[in-house]
Formats: C-alpha cells, sequence, structure tokens
C-alpha cells in the first residue's frame, strides 16, 4: 500500500515535473504571503515586510532545489539535462574533447584487451567440474631446480601411497599418420593413462572411454578423436563410432567423439587419444605429464608436502630416484607458468600503466580546465545549485568523457586481442577461449565508471569547493596561479613521469633482448633451406634395409631437381621440434657422474647433414659412403661436446656413446648451434651416421633457388615412391626462426608502442601544465619584463620549473622500474632486468622529449607582451 | 523574549506527523501550530520545513491536497496516511526512549 503510493508519487515526480513546479513555487508562494501579511500586522510597511519574509525563508531558489532533491528522481531527470549540458561542453572544445576520448580509450582498450585474455586463459582453458581440484604433477631435479616430465614407474609408487588425490593419470605425446582417407596425414594426439578422462570429469560427445580391459596391452587398439578432427577429416559422420580408421598402419577401433569444447592444454593440440603404452623403464624415462585431482578439501600445499615426503622415502629407495623430489601445481598456475602467462603479466603490467597515465593526463586536463571554469561553477551556485549538483555537473562530464573513450577503447581492445590470438602458441587455442561474457561487460562498464570518477572527482571535488565571493569578485584571471592547484597539477604530472619511465624501461629492456635474439649466431644458416617432417611408418618400413632403401631411391631424384643444392635426411632438425637427449659416455671415463649433467642431444644424420643445414665442420671428416652398416661405428660431435666431455684433449678418435648404445669412433667436430632456437643454448650433440643406424624423421633441402618454388615438384616424387607416406611442417628455415621469435617481437612491439603511447601523453601533460600555468601568470611575467626581466631569463625559469618536476618523475620511474623489472625476467635474453644502460639510457629519453615539449611554453612566458598584459589592468 | 531553541536533530520529522495527527494542515499551519504548541519556544527553520514535508510526502507518510484555506486562497493541505500514522507511533515511542534516558542522566549524574 504505501509501496503503491511511493510509486504513485516517483511516477508524478518524473512524468508531471511541470505540473509538480509550478505546485511548489505555489506552495512557497503561500507560505511568503503568509509572512508578509504577518510582517505588515507587526506594523512594517509593505517593502520591508516583503524583504523581511524573504530573508526567513531563506533562498527560495535554494529551498525549491532541495525539495526537489527530496523527490528522489530528480537524479534522473537532472541526469538527462547534466549530459546534454556536459556534451555541450565537450561539443565547444573539440581540441580537448579528442584529445581526453583518445588518450581514455588507449587506457580503456588495453585494459580490456588485458581482461579479455586473463579471463580466456583462467576462466575458460579448463572446462571441467571443480577444475580448482584439478593439478599437474612434475618431478623436479634437485640439481637443475626445473620442472620435468614424470616417469611411470614414479607415478605408480605415487599412486599407490599417496592419499590426496581422488584420481591420477599420466600422458604422452603422441604422433601418428592417418591413411585411408584422402592423402595421409600425419596427426598429434596423446596417449593417456587408465583413469584419464574419469579424471577430467567430462562425458564423450558420441560413444564412450575406453573400458579398462581396453586398455591393457595388445587390445588396446581403439581411439576417441576431438570434436575439430572428426568434423574435418571424417566429415562429422556419427557412424565413425564403432569402426575402425587406420594410424600408422595398424587399425583403431573408435570408441567415441570428445565434444567440441573439450580441451585439455597440453603444450601441444590433439587430434586423438589412445591407450598409453605401459612400459617398465623402472624409474627412468622421465616422459610422461602427470596430473591429479584433489580429494575434495585437500588444497594443493596439503598435497605437495604429502608428496615430497614421498619422493624422499623413494630417493632412499631407489638409486635412479636419487636427487628427484616432486612438484603438485594447480593446472591454471601450471598453464600460467609458461611464457604465455609471462607474456600475459607483462600486457597486464604495461596496460594498468597505460590506463593510469591516462587518466592522470585526463584528471589533469579537467582540472586545468575547471580552474578556467570557476568563476561559471560560482554563477551556478550563486543561481540555487548545491556543490553536490555542481559536482555532479562536473562528474556527468568526466563520465561521459570516459563513456566515449570506452567506446573507441572497445575498438582497440578487440584488435590487440586478436593480435594476441595470432601470436600465441596454437596449443593455447586462445582463440577459441576467448569469448564475449557478461563477466566482461561488467568488467568494461564499471572500468568506465572508474575511469570517470578517477579522473573527474578531483577535479570536480576542487571546483566545488570553490569559494563564491572570491571567484566572482576575480575577473577571471588572478595574478598568480593558486599555489594548491598547481601542486596538484604538479603531482599529476610527476606521476605521469614516473609511469612513463617505468613502461620506456620495460620497452628498452625488451627492446635489447629482441635485438640479442636477432643478433644470436644460431650455427645454421637460415636462407635457401627447406625443411619437412616425413616419417617413414614402421609398419610398412619394417627394417633398416627398407629405409635405407627409400631414402637411396628418393634422394637422387631429389636431387636431380633443378636448384637442388643438396639433400639431407635425420631424425630432427633445428626447430623442428623433435630432440632426444641421453646421458653421455667416454670410453675410459667413469659413467658415475649425474644423470643431468651428462645429458647431450643424440641425433641421426646422413652425410650431408652438415653441409645442408650449413654447420660447418671444425675438424676430422663428415660421414661418407664407407660408414656402413658392416663397417667401424663413427660419430660426429660438436664443440660444447668437446667443452663438456672432453675439455682440452683431441677428440679425434676418442669412442662415445649415448647410454645404453654401442662405441662409435670420433671422426669429426662441428661447429655448435642452437638446435631448439635463438634463446637456448648450444648444447652437446652426438651425431650417429644414418646408414650406421638408419631412422628418418625429416628431410633438409638446400636450394639455389627461392625455397618454395620447389615444394611441388618434391611433393610430386614423393607421392611417387609411396602414395601413402604423410610430409608436414613444410617450411622454410627462416618460417621457423620468425615463428620462434615471434612472441618476443610481438611483445616488444607491444610494450614499447605502450611506452611510446604513455610518453607521449606524459610529455603532453607536462606542456600542458606548463602551458597553463604560463597563462595565469601572464601578469606577473608582463610586470617582471616592465621591470627589466630578461626574456631568456624568464625562458630558463618556465624550463627549470619543468626540469624539477622531470628530475622528480624520472628519479621516482627509474626505481620504480628496477623494482618492477622482475616481472620480465623470464622474458629477457641475454639482459638482465636490472640493465645499468637501459636503466640509465630510459629516463634520459624521456627527460630529453619533455624538455623539449616544454620549449613552447618557455617562449610564450618568454614573449609576454608587457603592454597588453598591464593595459587588461 | 528569549531566542527561540534550534529544534534538535531529526525532532522535525516527529513534530511534523504529530502536528497534523487531528487535521490536514498546509506548511505554513504546521509552523505555526509548533510555534504556539511549543509556546513560542520552538521556531521551525521555515528553509527545511517544505524538504521535510516533501521528503515525508515521497516515503508515503503524509499525502497532499490542494484545498481552499479560509482566506479563498488554494493552498496545499498535508493528512497523515495510515502508514503515516504508524510512523509516528514509531517516532514517538523512540523520542520517549530518547528523553527518558536524557532525563535519567540528568537525575542521576
Amino acid at each position: 500500500m504505501r509501496l503503491l503510493r511511493v510509486f504513485r508519487q516517483r511516477m508524478r515526480s518524473l512524468f508531471r515535473g511541470a505540473k509538480v513546479d509550478s505546485e511548489l513555487v505555489n506552495e512557497l508562494q503561500f507560505h511568503l504571503e503568509q509572512l508578509t501579511r504577518e510582517n505588515l500586522a507587526a506594523g512594517m510597511d509593505a517593502r520591508t515586510a516583503r524583504q523581511a519574509a524573504r530573508c526567513e525563508l531563506g533562498g527560495l531558489a535554494q529551498v525549491e532545489e532541495e525539495c526537489r532533491d527530496h523527490r528522489r528522481v530528480s537524479w534522473l531527470t537532472e541526469m538527462g539535462k547534466d549530459i546534454r549540458y556536459a556534451w555541450r561542453m565537450l561539443r565547444k572544445s573539440p581540441g580537448f574533447t579528442a584529445l581526453a576520448v583518445i588518450t581514455l580509450a588507449f587506457g580503456v582498450g588495453a585494459s580490456l584487451a588485458v581482461y579479455t585474455l586473463a579471463e580466456a586463459m583462467l576462466l575458460r582453458s579448463l572446462p571441467f567440474p571443480s577444475p580448482d581440484r584439478l593439478v599437474a604433477i612434475y618431478s623436479v631435479h634437485a640439481l637443475r631446480g626445473t620442472s620435468e616430465s614424470i616417469g611411470q614407474e614414479d607415478f605408480r609408487d605415487w599412486q599407490a601411497t599417496n592419499t590426496v588425490f581422488e584420481r591420477m593419470a599420466f600422458t604422452e605425446f603422441n604422433q601418428r599418420t592417418l591413411t585411408g582417407f584422402g592423402d595421409p596425414e600425419r596427426l598429434t594426439g596423446t596417449s593417456v593413462s587408465e583413469g584419464f578422462f574419469e579424471m577430467l570429469g567430462v562425458q564423450p560427445l558420441m560413444g564412450r572411454w575406453f573400458t579398462p580391459r581396453e586398455q591393457k596391452p595388445g587390445v588396446d587398439h581403439v581411439v576417441m578423436l576431438s570434436y575439430g578432427f572428426w568434423m574435418r577429416r571424417l566429415g562429422a559422420r556419427p557412424d565413425v563410432v564403432g569402426n575402425t580408421i587406420v594410424l600408422s598402419g595398424v587399425p583403431y577401433r573408435v570408441t567415441g567423439i570428445m565434444p567440441a569444447n573439450f580441451r585439455f592444454l597440453e603444450w601441444h593440440l590433439s587430434d586423438y587419444w589412445t591407450p598409453i603404452d605401459y612400459v617398465n623403464y623402472g624409474h627412468k624415462n622421465h616422459q610422461y605429464g602427470g596430473y591429479g585431482r584433489l580429494k575434495t578439501g585437500i588444497a594443493v600445499a596439503a598435497a605437495q608436502r604429502q608428496m615430497s615426503e614421498i619422493a624422499r622415502r623413494m630417493e632412499k629407495e631407489f638409486a635412479d630416484c636419487k636427487g628427484w623430489g616432486a612438484r603438485v601445481v594447480s593446472l591454471r598456475s601450471a598453464l600460467l607458468e609458461d611464457e604465455v602467462g609471462s607474456a600475459l603479466l607483462v600486457f597486464a603490467a604495461a596496460a594498468i600503466v597505460v590506463l593510469l597515465v591516462a587518466c592522470g593526463n585526463v584528471a589533469s586536463l579537467l582540472l586545468a580546465r575547471g580552474i578556467g571554469r570557476s568563476k561559471e561553477i560560482a554563477i551556478r551556485m550563486a543561481m540555487g545549485a548545491g556543490r553536490r549538483r555542481v559536482l555532479r555537473l562536473l562528474l556527468t562530464e568526466s563520465l561521459l568523457l570516459s563513456s566515449l573513450g570506452a567506446v573507441a577503447g572497445v575498438v582497440l581492445a578487440w584488435w590487440l586481442v586478436r593480435l594476441a590470438v595470432g601470436v600465441a602458441p596454437a596449443w593455447t587455442q586462445l582463440g577459441a577461449l576467448v569469448s564475449m561474457s557478461p563477466t566482461l561487460a561488467i568488467f568494461a562498464v564499471a572500468l568506465t565508471l572508474a575511469t570517470g570518477v578517477l579522473t573527474g572527482l578531483w577535479p570536480a571535488v576542487r571546483a566545488a569547493r570553490a569559494v563564491l565571493q572570491n571567484d566572482l569578485k576575480e575577473s577571471g584571471v588572478s595574478l598568480v596561479a593558486g599555489k594548491r592547484q598547481v601542486r596538484t597539477l604538479n603531482g599529476l604530472v610527476v606521476g605521469e613521469i614516473a609511469l612513463a619511465v617505468v613502461l620506456l624501461t620495460f620497452a628498452g629492456l625488451l627492446t635489447k633482448s629482441l635485438a640479442q635474439i636477432l643478433r644470436a649466431d644460431l650455427g645454421y644458416r637460415t636462407d635457401h633451406l627447406l625443411t619437412f617432417r616425413m616419417p617413414l611408418p614402421s609398419s610398412r618400413y619394417k627394417d633398416d634395409q627398407a629405409c635405407l632403401q627409400f631414402w637411396d631411391k628418393l634422394r637422387p631424384q631429389l636431387e636431380a631437381l633443378p636448384g637442388m643444392i643438396s639433400v639431407a635426411a635425420s631424425d630432427g632438425v633445428p626447430l623442428g621440434g623433435a630432440a632426444s637427449y641421453n646421458p653421455m659416455e667416454i670410453e675410459g671415463r667413469s659413467a658415475a657422474r649425474e644423470w643431468a649433467q651428462a645429458d647431450g642431444r643424440w641425433s641421426i644424420v646422413t652425410g650431408d647433414y652438415f653441409r645442408t643445414i650449413g654447420i660447418p665442420l671444425r675438424a676430422g671428416r663428415t660421414f661418407n659412403g664407407g660408414d656402413t652398416a658392416s663397417a667401424e661405428p663413427v660419430a660426429i660431435v660438436n664443440e660444447a661436446f668437446v667443452r663438456k666431455f672432453l675439455p682440452g684433449e683431441n677428440p679425434l678418435d676418442k669412442h662415445a656413446r649415448p647410454q645404453g648404445s654401442r662405441w662409435r669412433r670420433i671422426v669429426g667436430v662441428i661447429g655448435d648451434s642452437r638446435y631448439q632456437g635463438p634463446t637456448q643454448t648450444a648444447e652437446p650433440e652426438f651425431y650417429a651416421p644414418l646408414t650406421q643406424a638408419p631412422w628418418i624423421g625429416f628431410v633438409a633441402l638446400r636450394t639455389a633457388i627461392p625455397e618454395a618454388s620447389v615444394i611441388g615438384p618434391v611433393r610430386a616424387i614423393i607421392r611417387k615412391l609411396d602414395p601413402l607416406l604423410a610430409i608436414s611442417q613444410v617450411r622454410t628455415m627462416q618460417q621457423s626462426v620468425d615463428q620462434a621469435t615471434q612472441m618476443p617481437r610481438a611483445l616488444m612491439a607491444l610494450v614499447g608502442g605502450f611506452a611510446g603511447l604513455t610518453l607521449g601523453m606524459s610529455t603532453l601533460g607536462l606542456a600542458g601544465v606548463m602551458a597553463y600555468t604560463v597563462s595565469r601568470r601572464k601578469r606577473e611575467l608582463g610586470l617582471r619584463i616592465a621591470l627589466g626581466a630578461g626574456r631568456s631569463e624568464i625562458a630558463r625559469a618556465v624550463i627549470r620549473s619543468a626540469g624539477g618536476l622531470i628530475a622528480v618523475g624520472a628519479a621516482i620511474g627509474a626505481a620504480g622500474a628496477y623494482f618492477a623489472g622482475q616481472v620480465l625476467e623470464s622474458l629477457l635474453y641475454g639482459v638482465r632486468p636490472h640493465d645499468p644502460l637501459v636503466l640509465v639510457a630510459a629516463p634520459i629519453a624521456l627527460a630529453a622529449v619533455a624538455v623539449l615539449a616544454c620549449l613552447a611554453p618557455a617562449h610564450s612566458a618568454a614573449s609576454v607582451d608587457p603592454m597588453a598584459v598591464l593595459r587588461q589592468e | 523574549m528569549p531566542k527561540p531553541s534550534d529544534l534538535l536533530q531529526g525532532t522535525l520529522d516527529l513534530l511534523i506527523l504529530k502536528a497534523i495527527n487531528h487535521e490536514p494542515l498546509h506548511g505554513w499551519g504546521i509552523a505555526k501550530r509548533i510555534q504556539v504548541l511549543s509556546d513560542e519556544v520552538l521556531a521551525v527553520q521555515q528553509g527545511s520545513l517544505y524538504p521535510a514535508l516533501h521528503r515525508l510526502e515521497q516515503q508515503g507518510w503524509v499525502a497532499a491536497e490542494w484545498k481552499d484555506t479560509e482566506l479563498g486562497r488554494q493552498a496545499k493541505f498535508y493528512a497523515l496516511t495510515r502508514e503515516g500514522r504508524r510512523q509516528l507511533d514509531r517516532e514517538l515511542a523512540s523520542w520517549s526512549r530518547l528523553s527518558t534516558a536524557v532525563e535519567q542522566v540528568l537525575e542521576r549524574a
């Protein structure tokens, strides 16, 4: 009943505003009449009576306004008015408006992009029930301190003894060739242990998971397919389930299709899942990904404690476990530990800086403008506007600005997100994870409001606090600018400069790092080199003979192609993603050294491999036709191998081997190369000739003509030789290198762009404040010049006061950059976060630009015309 | 004549509700009534009376109606609503609690 009455009142106030207002005026008029009548009765004359009545009631306009405030809908009607008014004010100074909107757009846009990406990576990357209970389990090598893959036997012991996990599972990277559906294709998948899907808690879209029986060796030729693969290669036919597909020559029965949104981010994409091979390697072979689902109520830290304890027990029990610990990390943190996470963090830091500087900049613009508008505001208050009302009006203006900025920011955010999706590694599936969400919309609106309040509140409070009489009396130009106002402006400018220095330092560090990466000597040539993956399926190339025969047929045909210089086959190529590591042993030396310390990469190559890739021979010879299967086993090592295993010795004719293989005589030494990419150091390498250990994974071609032009003929030759053979990863070495450096390049461009932006904003802000102070002090300056002050002296004084601000801001910024540099640590290559050159250069660069920006206000201060100024008196 | 006391914070609503308890009154009448009933001790700040009336109206405690005054001029008369009466009871109760407490302090201290 009461609510109804209240509602009726509100509606009346809202829609019959004019009538309600006229009633109010009438009501107050009646009161005045009564008062006047009473005064007349007391013997006053008519004029005094009316005046006394007015005095007693107080300001009519104020009372009316206060009554209107109580209608509770006034904010609505007034907001409409305020917005219209604010819009008119912004339209009146398009330059100011455009500058503020663009500035805010960058701040809001960058923050929105970061939020979108963070939400994608943190909230949507784990589409499983209670994802917080999912953890990754690593083996930790005590000596190296690195998190590594786990071993099967370790896993089994963990599983048997722990009490913290509801389920555990392990997985292995897996590749197979699909045949029988058009061109053969090399697929990437994952082998999973029993309980993997149950651990994640997902249901297949169609079909079912593997039964326990199907995961026993011998009967485990079953496969689950990804939705994407099923759509792409199998035409989304439902009858695929229950039928067989041929993977690497072996028929696999399809038991189910995973849902479209199923993704388990494992640093590679999966087209299929098969049961894992259970092999007892003892406590060696750390090559599996370990995962677990915590029991309800168990914290990650508690699980970590128990696992560490178990690992300590195992160290005592098994020799191979010595030096190995276990590490439990929530799956979400594990994703962010990657380079992607660090990049996101840097992006976020940069975005926050841009947003803060944008807010500071617009705030100082508004503040300077607000001081110039103090007279207008004083008049408003004299006309009956309360302080709250004035505050609201000014806040409306800044909120309108931030809203306009946000609209432009959304466009920028969209572009930035697209950029990020483009450079993120494919396994993150970032593109599929990014989406519009209600929380994103809420964040955008909240951010916009916060930005508006952040930029507008202070200037508005200042303006609303203005003292009436002073401002009315003042002709709008005071002799000297108010100390408090200038101090606030200065504070904002100092803050902006400090933040700009931080970002400039970041950009400098990333640029230097990128320069190091691009300058890094890879050790092989990147031009005119084409590589592709072509594993020979063991089902059809059953023995060494078959493999060698195929190569002997293929090689001459490839070499005969026009423009071909040399052709090589190997088990891996630089940046190809395949590598195998083993402990290395030297004959006659004790092999009891720490496994990790004896680690080396070992590889199988044909004789022309080094010439084709472009790795120079330093000593001895390369493999040749004489190194047949029946001849003496030989090897070639690189200089890093010699440094590590045979320091100061002549490596030639020494015998060495990867653990568990046969001894080989070292016949040559080659130069070092960065096999895993420009940011990795050269590792010890041990090569055996393909003729003595046949295994083909990759083919490399050096050409005299552009590499791309040979792709077609090469494919044709291979298809003629073996139509079932799949080739993939066809790319030039330059493409591989570009891909490997894509992330640092994108990050440098992004942070560099943001740094330039903040540099521009902060110097513009500084110049604006200086120009404002100069214009406020025109009369003082005019007086000084009239009294004989030199013009250059005045200009110098302006520059000096600007210099003070720059120095303070730069010092704070340099200190901030020193402490914030840690964020970058994992993304930097060949440069430390505390690189002295960058730490010094960034503030100096900023100071130089900032001083230049102050030349204009200094000039205008020096060219004040004393006559013109004094005439205003 | 001593200067009229300022109204205690928050008692204005109570006085207004009480003043119109028996018959609807216009703003001027309410001010006069409070002044007379308090033997000229309490003077309603004229400037704060109308905002208070409008607030009470918006909250639904009082209802307003335009009626002719004895002088033949239209004026806005305020009357208590049923909810207003209940609100008055509540305010009276809280007022007596407050005044008893104050008295107790004054007596015992």
